[in-house]
Parts: structure tokens; sequence; C-alpha cells
């Protein structure tokens, strides 16, 4: 049952990477939460940020270039950031784990995959009634796979087989937050539909939380409840999914969904978002938005614009959005 | 209409040490001039070969390819020469199809300075009316690819292949490594060369919602077999092969008021090494019958839609029962 | 993996001039600091023999019975040796003999593994197969063996020696070589090169040498070291340069008799030695990282 403590809730996370003497500002000030058994989208295009968020609630930026400068992860009301290290191994792989983009070179090549199962349930459980490599089968089979095939290699495996493997791996200690980054992007599309299909079962089997980081829109909008839209660091536009989908509301949201192809809309040409997106280590003064948005106010250069809220449960970081264009 | 390129009974076959590799096999078909023919499968499908092979890149087992009717299936090393310049190819990954030691001139150029002959003034000339065609800036002549993001790399490499005034493209995923913003770019750059300069593409990508925007035609493959052609719409409008049915419906839509049902394939892909005969599909497919164990033959069963299923019509009705009963 | 930089590169727009590979490469060497240790030290080494008769008033020939085996003093800062010559001016003009021919000999087996190398790993098949086979005969004898033998089979004389010398490094550039060019085999740029009419031969001389030699350059760097050494290996043993010529293994070779006596006069040549193959050592360590971006970041 829901109490009033949010399960999980990042707040003004600021994150910056140190490359060659100057700075990367990846992650500017962004605020979400979660409920227990939601699913929350992070969209945004490449290098907006989404990677450096999920891998700054599991703490494992790259040491010593990357660095949370400000903000709080608050899981279940505890500060990520404040735990000590031997802490957070303690939560990895058992109260959060995660799902990385490339299934081909996220499994150790050289060990057999029931046992890179079983070596994840032997971390976190000191005591056992059954062996972890019978638990570690249970999991193959829960994902899809026939459990005989445990004693092979990764190199045996198809890339789908692959992706259904970290996931067993990820879900063996029945996390509580599942950080899934691009976990299909290397899929072709009817594995794509099999692997989030069955994501989506054992999430709500376990009523797991999820944060799923994509660019994709269409998987969005099947399998997530909430979105944020992340573009240079910053969540531009966040709430309720039916809200967004319904009625995208930021100038870089609406682009979005516009640069789509869409199978059911038949246009011939795309609108597309002209520019490039900003330098990381340049941003923009301002809303970093602007230098792109084809409904640029003067003011846009100056000012930053706080989220407001412009629905029910939909937030939006454009002051002038709600007007209409 | 005039066809451009048409092949027949296309054959690439790979040797490896697991054994004879199906890349292509058996595939027909025929692009008419100004069109895009787009040809989509998934990974193993044997779309990427058989541009390739088309254009000369990788030499065919066996068939016969005729472009602008004249037979070049077996060409001479002269007339090889030539044909490269009616015959060109984009590359998928932006990465990796530019030489990192080049500058975007001296990539542009190379083509130029090989078949074209062209030197100075006239060289100079004409890389600029290039790089302004793809939306290159000018200043950007000396940088070297790693400078460059994506979008911009892909330019060059369009740049490159429209530099000897090919007749025909091979598009091999030119916009799959790139930004959903980038794509549209690139795509709406492609269509606008294609109606200035009447070229003819085709367009090979996984991704359904990009092909039913740019094609006229879509073939559909699997396993390197092409399954289904037809117009784009109709093909959208009425899929008839299973794999073709999965296909669409696996894509994820940002319709979400109207979900689609989808249909999620059993299995995994079999092997395109030693295949048996018949249809290679029917190992995950639902409707898998006797006859399946047979060579499909691609049939018309709607105006113009071509499909290799011997149960094509019978999937056909059954669909339209379906949507009959359904409002 | 791409590293963040080049993730995010959008500037260098609008500029005319723009950063070269060799550019960067050249910045990144410059900010490690025992490359730049090693580059000076060698630079400081290089320009001192050059320099040579303009830095010492002794001939490295002449005798000089008055002053036999004198210690270091102010009038012989290394001292003199057993005929009364002066150690340093023998340094100062061994050094030419010892870098030149080690510079030579690694340049000649640069590029015939260069190029061996790089038609082999390119074109693969039969041709691969043969000529790897011939150069696995080659590297099954240990190199310092195989030198000598090669020198002794061919006689004195410098052209010689370097030949010996160049040989039997071919092999080890030659599979390095290959190696990296079978890296980049399946890159696309190499296709579409094809697909706009290149020439299998400029494929390989514009497309697949610069992108693969990165290796080699750090290789060649430490055979320079390494062939140094070798050639004072060969001296040491009555095989190199023939006496009077100032060569620092010759040097050490005469030295070895008055080592207990008189060690300074072998000390001297082979701190030379030693700095010179450190110093080279330490820029081919540095090359190595400057060439690998993806190692920094």
């Amino acid at each position: 049952m829901s109490g009033n403590e949010k399960f999980l809730k990042v707040d003004n996370l600021v994150v910056e990477y140190t490359s060659g003497g100057e700075i990367v500002h990846a992650v500017n000030g962004v605020s979400f939460s979660l409920e227990r058994g939601e699913t929350l989208g992070l969209v945004g295009e490449t290098g907006a940020g989404k990677t450096t968020i999920a891998k700054s609630i599991l703490r494992i930026l790259p040491d010593p270039q990357g660095k949370v400068r400000n903000g709080s992860i608050r899981l279940d009301g505890v500060d990520l950031l404040e735990l000590s290290e031997r802490e957070m191994q303690g939560i990895r792989g058992n109260r959060v784990s995660m799902v990385f983009q490339d299934p081909m070179t996220s499994l150790n090549p050289v060990m057999k995959v029931g046992e890179q199962i079983a070596e994840v349930i032997r971390k976190h459980n000191k005591k056992m009634e059954r062996p972890a490599i019978q638990k570690a089968i249970e999991m193959l089979e829960l994902v899809g796979i026939p459990g005989s095939r445990a004693m092979e290699y990764p190199h045996q495996f198809s890339g789908g087989m692959k992706q259904r493997v970290v996931i067993a791996m990820a879900l063996a200690c029945k996390p509580d937050l599942i950080l899934a980054d691009e976990p299909t992007s290397a899929l072709d599309v009817t594995i794509q539909a099999q692997v989030l299909e069955m994501i989506t079962e054992l999430k709500i089997k376990q009523n797991t939380s999820m944060i799923l980081i994509t660019h994709d829109l269409g998987v969005v909008g099947n399998v997530c409840d909430k979105v944020a839209v992340i573009y240079a660091g910053e969540v531009l536009e966040y709430g309720d999914k039916l809200e967004i989908f319904l009625n995208p509301s930021h100038p870089y949201t609406v682009g979005l969904f516009g640069a789509i192809p869409d199978l059911s809309v038949k246009s011939r040409r795309l609108t597309n978002i002209e520019g490039l997106p900003p330098d990381p280590f340049n941003l923009p003064v301002g809303c970093c938005f602007s230098p792109r948005c084809k409904n640029v106010r003067e003011d846009c250069f100056k000012r930053k614009f706080p989220l407001q809220q412009i629905g029910e449960k939909h937030y939006c970081s454009c002051g002038y959005a709600p007007l209409g264009f | 209409m005039e066809r451009v390129i048409e092949i027949k009974n296309l054959k690439k076959y790979f040797n490896s040490p697991r054994g004879m590799v199906h890349a292509v096999d058996d595939v027909s078909m025929y692009i008419e001039k100004g069109q895009t023919m787009g040809v989509v499968g998934e990974s193993g499908c044997g779309k990427s070969t058989l541009g390739r092979t088309i254009i000369h890149l990788q030499e065919k087992t066996e068939g016969e390819i005729f472009f602008n009717g004249r037979d070049i299936s077996h060409p001479k090393q002269k007339e090889l020469k030539e044909l490269r310049s009616s015959l060109q190819i984009i590359f998928q990954d932006p990465y990796s199809s530019l030489n990192p030691r080049m500058t975007v001139e001296e990539t542009i150029q190379e083509p130029l300075k090989i078949i074209r002959k062209m030197n100075g003034e006239e060289l100079r000339g004409e890389t600029e009316r290039l790089m302004e065609l793809v939306g290159i800036d000018r200043r950007l002549r000396l940088s070297y690819p790693h400078e460059l993001d994506g979008g911009r790399r892909q330019r060059v490499g369009i740049a490159r292949a429209l530099s000897l005034n090919p007749r025909f493209i091979v598009c091999d995923e030119p916009v799959s490594a790139l930004d959903v913003s980038i794509q549209a770019q690139i795509l709406n750059l492609l269509m606008d060369l294609q109606d200035e300069y009447g070229l003819t593409y085709m367009f090979i990508t996984h991704n359904m919602s990009v092909v039913r925007h740019i094609s006229h035609k879509v073939s559909v493959m699997y396993l390197g077999q092409m399954v289904e052609t037809s117009p784009t719409d109709e093909l959208f409008e009425h899929p008839l092969h299973p794999y073709t049915n999965a296909l669409l419906s696996a894509i994820p839509t940002t319709d979400i008021l109207h979900p689609r049902k989808r249909i999620i394939l059993k299995g995994e892909i079999t092997s395109p090494v030693d295949p048996e005969p018949g249809c290679r599909f029917a190992a995950r497919c639902a409707y898998v019958s006797d006859g399946c164990k047979k060579t499909q033959e691609m049939r018309e069963i709607l105006e113009n839609h071509f499909v290799a299923c011997c149960r094509a019509e019978e999937i056909y009705q059954d669909k339209i029962n379906l949507e009959e009963r359904e409002p | 993996m791409i590293s963040i930089r080049t993730r995010f590169r959008t500037k260098k727009e609008g500029r005319e001039k723009s950063e070269s590979t060799l550019h960067a490469t050249f910045m990144r060497l410059c900010r490690n600091p025992t490359a730049v240790f090693g580059g000076i030290v060698f630079i400081i080494l290089a320009l001192l023999v050059i320099l040579a008769p303009w830095l010492t008033p002794y001939d490295y020939a002449a005798y000089d019975t008055k002053n036999l085996f004198q210690p270091p003093s102010p009038a012989h800062w290394c001292g003199t040796d057993q005929f009364g010559r002066d150690i340093l001016t023998r340094l100062l003009y061994g050094g030419r003999y010892s870098m030149s021919m080690g510079f030579i000999a690694v340049g000649f087996a640069a590029i015939g593994g260069v190029s061996l190398g790089s038609i082999c790993g390119y074109i693969g098949g039969r041709l691969d197969d043969i000529v790897m086979r011939f150069l696995d005969i080659f590297q099954a004898i240990p190199g310092i063996l195989l030198t000598i033998c090669m020198a002794a089979a061919l006689g004195n004389g410098f052209d010689k020696v370097i030949i010996a010398l160049s040989l039997t490094r071919i092999p080890s550039i030659a599979r390095l070589m290959r190696g990296s060019v079978m890296k980049i085999r399946g890159m696309e740029y190499l296709e579409a090169a094809e697909a706009i009419g290149c020439s299998k031969a400029r494929r390989i001389i514009k497309y697949v040498i610069p992108n693969s030699m990165a290796p080699v350059i750090v290789e060649v760097t430490m055979g320079i070291a390494s062939t140094v050494l070798q050639l004072a290996t060969l001296s040491y043993i009555g095989l190199g340069v023939q006496p009077p010529t100032p060569e620092w293994g010759a040097m050490l070779s005469d030295a070895k008799r008055y080592i207990l006596i008189k060690p300074y006069m072998i000390m001297f040549p082979g701190i030379f030695i030693a700095l010179t193959v450190l110093s080279l050592n330490f820029l081919g360590d540095g090359l190595r990282d400057a060439l690998d971006p993806k190692l920094k970041d």
C-alpha cells in the first residue's frame, strides 16, 4: 500500500564529468519520483544524460571523472548518495539492479550463464536452502530459456537470448528497482517485442519498479506509466504518459513526436528539429533548447524556466508552452 | 516505366566453417526509375548482402543482374569501372564509413579524382557544389570525421555517393545509427534529392515506419528469401505473409489510444547455414502446414502484391472474416 | 567505446583549419612527462652527436702516448683510453655511427615490414599463409643470434651490418602491421573506397596503411633503441665496425679488459648507451599512449 513517502525520489541531481581538464555538465538539476511497481520512461537522444542518471543511482559513475555535485537520491527515504561503498554493494544487484544496452558485451564470455546468475544470488544471500545454481535455472526458465542451457557459454546464445540472461541476472534477487538502459535497442523488432513483453510480465508479477531509458517513444508508449523527457541534462517535460502523449507541450517533445515516421500518419515530409544537441562543455545560457526552438522568444535566451504544472500529472519547463503556438 | 535495376534468381552463398551460408537465396525483383524500393527484414535476412551484390561490391554466386536493360551479370574490368559511376551506396555507420585520416574535402574528392579525373579549379568547384547540395557548411571542408557528428558524417557519405552522378543508390540503413531528430533531416534530404535528380533507391532498413515514409514499393526478406513484395500502402494495409504480419505488429507505436494486438513469435531465428528446402519461416509460423516444406513460389494474391506463402489466400480470408466480425 | 569528448564534438564549426590526428597526438604526447623527458634527452644526445666536431678539439683516432689511461679531468672530461685517445670525443663521434646505423637499419626494416605486413594482412589467403610461415622460420631463431649469424655470414663493413640488423627486424614489424591491418579490414570505409573505384593498391596505400600504422610507429621507436643495443653487441664480439671506428659497443669491448683498474673506461660508453635506449623507450611508451586516445579517457 502506498504511503506518502515515494519509493524513489531524485531531487535536483547534478553530475559532472571532467575530461582533459574541462568539465562536462552531464546532468543539471534533475528531479523525479517513482512509486512501487511504476515504470518511468527516461526519454532523450544521445548525450542527453539519461545513462548518467541511472549510473548515479547505482553509484557506478567512472571514478574519478564522474562526480555527483549536488542533489539526493532517496530510496525508501534513504539517500543512496550518503551510503558507504560497502552499503552500496549490498544494494547493487539486490535492491537495485541494472540491465545494460549491449547484450553482446554485458556477459562474461568465459563463464557459463547459469554460473553468472548464481554468482549474483550467492553474493546477496548468506544462507540458502538450495544451491544457488538451482535458483539460477529457475530464473532462466522464468525468462523463457530452457534450464538445460544453464551450462552453456554466452557465445552460444543469440542476441535476444543473451539479453534475457542479463534480465534474469537483474531479477535474480527480486530487486525493488530495475534500471534498464535501452535494453532492447540492439535487438531486432520481433525479438524486442518478445523481450519487452517478458519484462512487463515479470515486473507485474514481482511488483518491481522500473526506470526504462530509451530514445524510442513507441517503446515508452507501450511499457511506461510515467515519462520524463531529458535534454542537455535537464528534465523538459515530465508526468503521466497518457497526458504527455495526448498533449505534448514542450517544443522539444513536440519536435520528437513529429520527427518520428509514424505508421498511422501518412505525410511525405517529416517535421524535423533543426540544429544539433548542445555542446555540454558549453551549455547555452538560458533555456537549453533555445538555440533550436522554432518558437523561441527573446526571453528564452536569458533565463531558465523551472518545471511548472500544466496538467493534473503533467509538468513542463517551457515558459511559453501552455499558451500554445 | 523503365526498369533501372532488375535481378533474376539472384543467389549469394558464403562458405563458412559451419557450412554454406545462404545469405541471399533466389531473389527476383525490379525497381523502376525514380522509385524507392524498400527492403525490410531483421538481422540475418540478407538485405545488406543483397544490396552489395547488386552493385558488384560482392560477387554473386548465381543469377542475373540487369541495369537499364543491359545484362551486367558478369562485367569485365573496364565495364565494372564505368558501373561504379552509375551504381552507388550509402552506408549505415557514419562512424566507420569515412576514412578517419581524410578530411571532408578529400573524401568527396576521391571519386572525382579517380573516376571523373578532375583536378584544379574544376575539382574545387564540384566539391563545393556537392557540399552545398547535401547541406554541409563550406567551412567544414578541412574537418576530419571525428570532429563531426553522425548526421554531418552521413551527409559526407551522401555527397561522396552523389559525386559520380549515379542513377541507382543502395541506401544501407542510412539513418539507423542517427538520433531521431537527425534522422528526419537526412530522410528529407534523400527524398529531396530523389525528386530533383530522378534517382532510384534501394532503401534497406529494419525500421518499418521509416520505410513507409520513403518507399514506393516494399519487399520483405526473411533468412535470405523474399517473402512478400508490393506497393507500400498496400503492404501496410494488407500484409499477407505471416512474417510481415508479425513484423508490423511488433512495432511499438506512439498511438497509444489504439494499441495494436501484438503477434509474439515463438522461438528464435533458424540458421541460414545449409538450410532445409521450403519456407524458412515455418519453424516460427502459426500457420505452418505440410505444404510449407516445398519451395514457396511468389504468387500474385492481390493486385501487384506478391507473396511466397502456400496458405496466403486462406490467411487473407481469415483476416477479412475477423475484421468483418469486429466493428 | 567512444570517448565522452568525441561523442559531444560539435565545436570546430566554422573553422578553416582543423585539428588533424597528427596535431592531436602531438599535444597528447606533450602532456606526458616521461615522454617529454625522453624526448628532451634524446634530442640533446642527438645534438651532441651531430655537433661533435664543434664540441671537441680532439681527434678521435689520434694517439697520445703521453696521456695514456688518464682518469676524468678538466682536460679530458671522460678520461683517456689505452691509446691516450679522449673518450668523450670518441663517444660523440661514435654516437654518429651507433645512432645513424640504428635509424637506417630500422628505417629499412620499417619499409619492408610495413609493405609485407599490409599486403599480407589486407589480401590474406594463400599469399598470407606462405609469407607468414616464411617469417615464422625467421622468428623462431632468437633475434641476437640471428643477427650474429647474418653479420658473420655477410662479413664486415657498415652496409653489411645494416643489412643484418634490418633483416632481423622485418618479421616482427611485418607481423605487427599485419595484425593491425586485419583489425581494420572489415571497416566500411574500405568498402566505400572500392565502391568509388579505388584500386586495391590505392586502397592499401591511402586507406589501410595510414589507419593501421600506430602500433608500428611505437615498435619502430623502440626498435631503434634495440638496434643500437644489437649493434653494440655485434661490435662487442667483433662483428660490427672495425677499429679505430669509435662505435659505443666496440668501446665497451675494448674497456672490458680494464674494468677493475679503470672503471671509467667502461662506465661512460655504458651510460651513453643506456641513456639513448632509455630515452627512446620513454618516447615510444609515450607515443603508444598518445596514439591511442581511448586509453587516456
